[in-house]
């Protein structure tokens, strides 16, 4: 994690120079649109609203749920590694 | 006020619950600050957490106790359609991910403490943030209040009866709060998550054993609801709950993060990497919670049935009367003090937003422009202890019920900050008075369909019995709209529907009538800034 120390100068509203450089900082990345999969894989009920298959005996519609839950961690964790600062 | 108490559970509570007090107190010299008479250091906790303590530190402020009893209850009483909390907590984070990070980088550089100064710097309009302000204080105080309504289902639950316990355990809360802050609750949630975690996991290991396996359990709970005439209830979502069930957990996944607490427990932390990393982190308190929901089920299959008061079935009883009868009494005890602490540490955090709300918005905007950061942090402290008194009042005094329906109606109207906060992060096309009539449009939306829905119950003999005539739930019916269907919709998700088209049409009216946009006192960049950037405040000649 590299914090780039900028000269103070640089950012007071005084320089127009700054608000041109610094514009270019941006959190935009192609990673952040893994994203979408979790709301994807969760916010259309028809997709898991089921009994079977069973798993411990405990309803498709339940564990499915539960599963989407590190669904999501693992995306999260791929979108923060290749977007951290 | 003690008849039948279990001795063991209430010791093993009592002491736990002291532990945490004095560890509330003691949290005034934890990563102790030059001088707490600031409200980034009594407030923020000195904007310096780093990713532990922050994933401590928001778990325990969103999965609050009364989520912990009102969850599972609700599965316990129509199935399937409680288990909306699971999706609502997964797809919560990654839709914020990137939000979040912008808010924390533009409260950095400008120094804001609530969404309402993002707001009012960002749209240039005082009314705007004294109405965001007045918004997240309203939909705050009776989440508060709820939090009572945790601790109180485990005071019943153990046999203490009558108000003078409540009384007390609110006194040391709001004692130690004023003392020290966020720094009580960030400390104390390490205990409250750590038990909550023992607590649940032992919890879905023993009592499934006990109950002869998930098959028993389901099937206890299928049997329930096949004898139940409710159309509405089962182990799977009704063909026309599903369409509520996704609005419910996407509104109620848009609305968290408006939340005042939600953000202060944001603005705490460190740096923008600390807030990705818990995005990733977090989930897992999801997971506890989707374990937790079954609950529900396992006391359907327990024969629990809930404690009675005044006529009234409570069913947010389940869950300790479940814990009562399946562990042994000492670890019972240790379960309630889990739920107990569990309503300590997100009661003391809205309790610190809903006071900086008031003094950043209200206070110094207001009454005392030039307040210096102590009188800020005193009236912040102040704030904190009246926001508790009220809270408990209204619980004492009050249906316990009227905060329910004022929680339920909470989360719509925070839903109603959206366009100015969320949105605001993102663009200025919106007209400041665009977001004003937006936000009246989704209020009186969100009032009128909250109204207008009844709760049902259905008898066996096939007849339909109306229990409450308004603010029976959230899910609106769609026929109400002339809409021919039978399925319903989040209440949130129309209201906020109703503010965005508002906010749009009325945007193109004012910039017609050449209505000034006022000034924004954000620049792109700083939308972007870390650690390290400096502040407007550490520049002198720009602070306004």
């Amino acid at each position: 994690m590299t914090v780039q120390e900028p000269d103070p100068a640089e950012r007071r509203p005084s320089a127009p120079a700054s608000s041109t450089a610094r514009a270019e900082r941006s959190d935009h990345s192609h990673w952040n649109w893994l994203l979408v999969i979790p709301l994807l894989a969760t916010l259309y009920p028809p997709l898991y609203n089921r009994l079977e298959p069973l798993l411990f005996d405990i309803p498709f519609f339940y564990w499915y749920q539960l599963a989407a839950i590190g669904l999501s961690v693992v995306v999260t964790l791929i979108v923060y590694n290749k977007t951290r600062g | 006020m003690f008849d039948d108490v279990n001795g063991v559970e209430l010791t093993v509570f009592t002491v736990l619950f002291v532990f945490v007090s004095v560890l509330g107190f003691v949290a005034a010299r934890w990563r102790r600050a030059d001088d707490l008479e600031h409200l980034d250091e009594w407030g923020l906790g000195g904007r310096n957490f780093g990713p532990w303590i922050t994933w401590f530190l928001i778990g325990g402020d969103l999965y609050t106790a009364y989520t912990f009893v009102a969850v599972p209850a609700l599965v316990f009483g129509a199935g399937a359609i409680g288990f909306f909390a699971v999706p609502y907590t997964i797809v919560v984070y990654p839709m914020v991910f990137l939000v979040l990070i912008r808010l924390w980088s533009i409260s950095h550089v400008h120094g804001f403490v609530t969404p309402a100064d993002f707001v009012r710097a960002r749209h240039g309009s005082s009314t705007l943030a004294l109405l965001v302000a007045l918004t997240g204080i309203v939909a705050t105080m009776p989440y508060i209040a709820l939090q009572l309504v945790g601790i109180e289902a485990v005071l019943k639950a153990m046999g203490v009866t009558g108000h003078l316990p409540i009384i007390v355990a609110f006194a040391i809360l709001a004692a130690y709060t004023y003392n020290s802050g966020l720094r009580a609750p960030a400390l104390i949630a390490f205990v409250k998550d750590t038990l909550i975690y023992l607590v649940i996991i032992v919890a879905v290991i023993v009592i499934p054993y006990k109950l002869g396996g998930w098959d028993e359990i389901f099937g206890a709970a299928e049997a329930k609801f096949d004898a139940s005439p409710n159309p509405g209830d089962g182990i799977l979502l009704p063909g026309p709950a599903q369409l509520q069930y996704a609005t419910l957990a996407f509104g109620s996944a848009l609305a968290l993060f408006l939340y005042p607490h939600s953000i202060t427990g944001v603005l705490a932390s460190r740096d923008r990497n600390v807030i990705k990393r818990n995005m990733a982190a977090l989930p897992a308190y999801s997971f506890i919670l989707g374990l937790l929901a079954l609950l529900g089920y396992m006391a359907i299959a327990a024969g629990i049935e809930p404690i009675t008061t005044d006529g009234k079935v409570d069913n947010n009883t389940i869950v300790p009367l479940l814990f009562d009868n399946m562990f042994p009494s000492w670890f019972a005890g240790v379960a309630f003090a889990a739920i107990g602490i569990g309503a300590l540490v997100p009661a003391a955090i809205m309790s610190i937003a809903a006071a900086n709300l008031w003094t950043r918005n209200i206070y110094k905007e207001y009454l005392n422009k030039d307040a210096t950061p102590k009188q800020e942090a005193r009236s912040s402290k102040l704030a904190s202890l009246v926001v508790k008194v009220g809270a408990l009042v209204a619980i004492l005094s009050l249906d316990p019920q009227f905060s329910i329906d004022l929680q339920l109606i909470g989360g719509i109207i925070i839903l109603q900050t959206l366009p100015a906060v969320a949105l605001g992060l993102y663009t200025r096309w919106f007209h400041r008075w665009g977001l004003i009539a937006g936000w009246a449009a989704g209020m009186a939306v969100g009032f009128w369909t909250t109204f207008q829905i009844q709760q049902k119950a259905f008898l066996p003999d096939g007849k339909v019995e109306i229990i409450k005539e308004h603010f029976g739930g959230s899910g609106f019916p769609l026929s109400e709209l002339g809409i021919d269907t039978t399925w319903s919709i989040y209440a949130g998700f129309l209201a906020l529907l109703a503010n965005l088209i508002v906010a749009v049409i009325a945007t193109y009216i004012f910039r017609a009538m050449k209505v000034p946009e006022g000034e924004d006192r954000t620049k792109p960049d700083e939308f972007f800034a870390d650690a390290g950037d400096p502040r407007l405040k550490d520049l002198p000649e720009v602070v306004h």
